[in-house]
């Protein structure tokens, strides 16, 4: 049977599960399941009432394996492509017969094999403790099917992050990842009827013995459209559906030359977004939350999730000259405007889309300006068509990380501003602040009520900017077409 | 440029490289136009069971020409076609028909030599019942029977290269893309490489091969294509590239005895040039036919020359390069 497993997967079998290794895994977990069980028999006995020790055993021992996958497995798929690249190995694997999507599946379980097999041996310990504490099957099955969804979940992220960094950065992805791990969507919860993304919740699954929904606790029941569901249905679909996600990149791109890869298509990028968006409308706290405060958030969020998208678009020399050379169909406007188009067709429609819940759901108390509320998401839009194609024409120019180079010119650029608008005291004057925005457009966010022409004046400069940022970019694709097709 | 000039060799391409061009960008400060072109426009048809070499100085476009036809760089503009498929437009099927080695690489030194085979194997999808036969095809080949079951990590470099060959073997290409294969082979080895390159011919395999060993390349190929800066300049049957690269025959006399004035009589026949004293006679460049030779040679035994031997000196592939790379043949 071996012999018809992917190729790549059994590779890495082969490399990580040594007899030898794998026997000392199994010494190691062992003792601490020993040593971990009996420690807890023993409170457990000393204090029966009070510390059901079977279900602490049980806990724990998933605790430890949603640690082992998460942390072994995900830094071994950060390592999986891009160790490969360093030590020149990577190439023969793309020059073999292997589909794209049979060599990112091959990585994705087979870079982690030697976490699994470590969970694998912690097995026993959680059987252990399921029985004695009388857990309910389900509820431990459940819960081992959230624990090994969420694992391939994060080792899809880990192995997209893989393909993309380069040696230098390959520490720091490890750092955010691990931030990922144990701070998953930390920040959410307070504006989301949405609980603890992370495996984790695997553990509080598995001693539950009932499917029954509770009250919004930040626990067990999400809220999806203001109606409860259980947590579990929810984080499985989230786990399938960003794992199908990351994957689509990785397999779009692990076959192809690092100097054109493209995370997602347009249409693909703005699938995403609508993805991102209906898991964000859907369980937004609309009834808990301010309205200005709501909206804020709403297209705050969009105006981040369309510039990152808009990232993951930009073209390369590289790329453009193919795109060129190849006679590609492209119209030359989407050509020298590219990212801008999607992401300002996406983001007005989201933004719309938003508006429209809002009026629809919350229905806020007049005064509320609905023309206010369109003229934000027609400012934002020109905001990040304004800075997108800024780092288009930067990356367009000739040099190293000119990409990275422009988001630190973005963020010293918004730093500075910001700290002397502040100083001057622009921000405290309708008028002002309208003129700032021209300049650092994030307190569009603020206006509710009413415009004055000020803010009409303002978004006049952003078209302005983006025209300039346009025309510089018809002139570099000129430029890199011309000595292209010399 | 299509090496099958002669009729034997008009074969159909099973290498054809479309005006190919890859350029790179330099940083800003790095002056110039900004840009270094590693190829441009190559066009090259190399006919089925030709062993073609390479040549060119360090940063001419070999390795990226190289890269380009097995799929890992996209050109910038161009096409590359390998027993009629495209492959950038179908990769994994052009991948079945080339075996690729690469002038620095690496192995999995956590695998077993035939674990890394049999890996390759499978990825290169060779029918299951076949693979074991493959694995141990390769190694006999290679001459790893005795390291069958070592981990990579305790081989030789000779070995890893050895090892590298194995693989691009394994899977019965009809392509073989090696870039400087030889690199880091032991004498003996280079010699057991040269006649598995041989025997690979003989199978009706076609090789792309570059090497700084033209010594190597002139012993094996049967065309050559040189490159400077990004531009084939020259390609085809190997006797024919070094015939251009002189444009002249250099021709060496003997005399049985010295007292005939050899260097001042030819120094005044028309079509012979460079004439310098050789032993016992004399060397020069000459540009006639073999039918003007013969008249010479024949005017010379009427001048009363003792002529004992006429021959034609051959130039190495080595001279011919240099001679190329010097700018002295246009």
């Amino acid at each position: 049977m071996a012999r018809a497993l992917n190729p790549e997967f059994v590779r890495n079998v082969r490399a990580q599960l040594r007899p030898g290794k794998m026997l000392t895994a199994a010494i190691i977990c062992g003792v601490l399941s020993l040593a971990a069980g009996a420690g807890l028999a023993f409170t457990g006995w000393m204090d029966a009432a009070a510390n059901p020790w079977g279900l602490t055993l049980l806990s724990v021992a998933l605790g430890a394996q949603v640690y082992v996958l998460l942390l072994g497995g995900g830094i071994a798929c950060l390592h999986a492509i891009q160790r490969e690249k360093e030590s020149n190995t990577f190439d023969f694997q793309r020059v073999t017969r292997l589909t794209p999507r049979e060599l990112a599946l091959g990585k994705l379980f087979g870079a982690p094999a030697l976490s699994y097999f470590v969970a694998l041996c912690l097995l026993p310990a959680a059987i252990v403790g399921a029985v004695t504490g009388g857990a309910a099957p389900a509820f431990v099955v459940a819960a081992y099917v959230i624990l090994l969804l969420g694992a391939i979940c994060y080792h899809a992220f880990a192995l997209m992050v893989s393909m993309l960094v380069e040696r230098t950065a390959a520490t720091a992805a490890v750092l955010v990842f691990i931030v990922l791990v144990f701070f998953p969507w930390a920040t959410t919860r307070w504006f989301l009827g949405l609980s603890e993304i992370s495996p984790l919740f695997a553990t509080e699954l598995s001693s539950m013995t009932s499917w029954a929904n509770v009250p919004w606790v930040g626990g067990v029941t999400d809220m999806l459209l203001g109606r409860p569901v259980h947590h579990a249905p929810v984080l499985i679909v989230l786990y399938l559906a960003f794992t199908a996600w990351f994957l689509l990149a990785v397999v779009r791109n692990i076959k192809r030359d690092p100097a054109v890869y493209e995370l997602y298509s347009p249409a693909q990028a703005l699938g995403l977004a609508l993805f991102v968006n209906l898991i964000l409308i859907g369980f937004f706290r609309w009834s808990s939350t301010d309205p200005l405060n709501a909206q804020q958030i709403v297209l705050g969020f969009n105006a981040t999730l369309f510039m990152l998208l808009g990232l993951a678009l930009i073209r390369n020399r590289d790329r453009l000259r193919r795109v060129w050379q190849a006679g590609s169909r492209e119209p030359r406007w989407i050509t020298v405007t590219h990212p801008a188009p999607y992401i300002v067709v996406g983001l007005l429609a989201m933004g719309l889309v938003a508006v429209a819940v809002q009026q629809a759901v919350q229905n806020p108390d007049p005064p509320w300006g609905a023309g206010v509320a369109i003229f934000k998401v027609v400012f934002l839009a020109a905001w990040l068509a304004r800075d997108i194609l800024f780092l288009q024409w930067m990356n367009l120019r000739r040099g190293h990380r000119r990409l990275t180079l422009g988001v630190l010119y973005l963020v010293v650029g918004y730093v500075g501003a910001s700290v002397l608008f502040g100083a001057l005291g622009l921000y405290r004057t309708p008028l002002g602040a309208a003129l700032a925005t021209a300049v650092v457009p994030a307190s569009i966010l603020n206006l509710w009520l009413s415009l004055s022409p000020a803010w009409t004046l303002a978004l006049v400069v952003q078209v302005a900017v983006v025209g300039v940022f346009v025309r510089l970019q018809r002139r570099a694709v000129a430029e890199l077409t011309m000595t292209a097709g010399a | 440029m299509d090496i099958a000039g002669t009729p034997s060799r008009s074969r159909p391409a099973m290498i054809r490289l479309e005006h190919l061009t890859k350029i790179y960008d330099l940083p800003p400060d790095g002056g110039g136009t900004g840009q270094v072109i590693a190829a441009e426009g190559v066009n090259l048809d190399i006919p089925s069971g030709e062993i073609f070499g390479l040549v060119g100085p360090n940063g001419a476009g070999k390795t990226t020409t190289l890269k380009m036809l097995c799929g890992l760089l996209v050109p910038t503009a161009g096409r590359v076609t390998v027993n009629g498929v495209d492959v950038e437009r179908h990769p994994e099927d052009a991948q079945r028909h080339i075996g690729y080695l690469a002038d620095f690489f690496s192995l999995y030194d956590d695998l077993k030599v035939w674990e890394y085979l049999d890996y390759f194997a499978r990825a290169y999808k060779i029918e299951l019942r076949a693979i074991s036969a493959r694995v141990d095809y390769a190694i006999g080949v290679m001459g790893l029977e005795a390291k069958r079951g070592a981990f990579i990590s305790g081989l030789s470099r000779g070995m890893k290269q050895r090892l590298g060959i194995a693989r691009t073997i394994l899977h019965d290409p009809p392509v073989l893309v090696l870039d400087e294969p030889a690199a880091g082979l032991d004498p003996n080895a280079r010699v057991d490489f040269k006649q598995l390159i041989r025997n690979l011919h003989r199978e009706g395999k076609t090789v792309f091969i570059t090497s700084h060993l033209l010594a190597d390349l002139e012993e094996l190929c049967t065309s050559v294509g040189i490159m400077e800066k990004g531009r084939l300049v020259r390609a085809g049957p190997l006797e024919q590239i070094v015939r251009e690269a002189t444009g002249t025959r250099t021709i060496r006399v003997r005399l049985a005895s010295p007292e005939f004035a050899l260097i001042s009589w030819m120094g005044a026949q028309p079509g012979v040039v460079g004439v310098q004293p050789d032993a016992s006679g004399a060397r020069f460049r000459y540009a006639g036919s073999d039918t003007d030779l013969a008249v010479l040679v024949r005017a010379l035994v009427t001048a009363g020359a003792q002529v004992y031997a006429v021959e034609e000196v051959t130039e190495t592939l080595e001279q011919a390069f240099s001679r190329l790379s010097r700018g002295e043949v246009m």
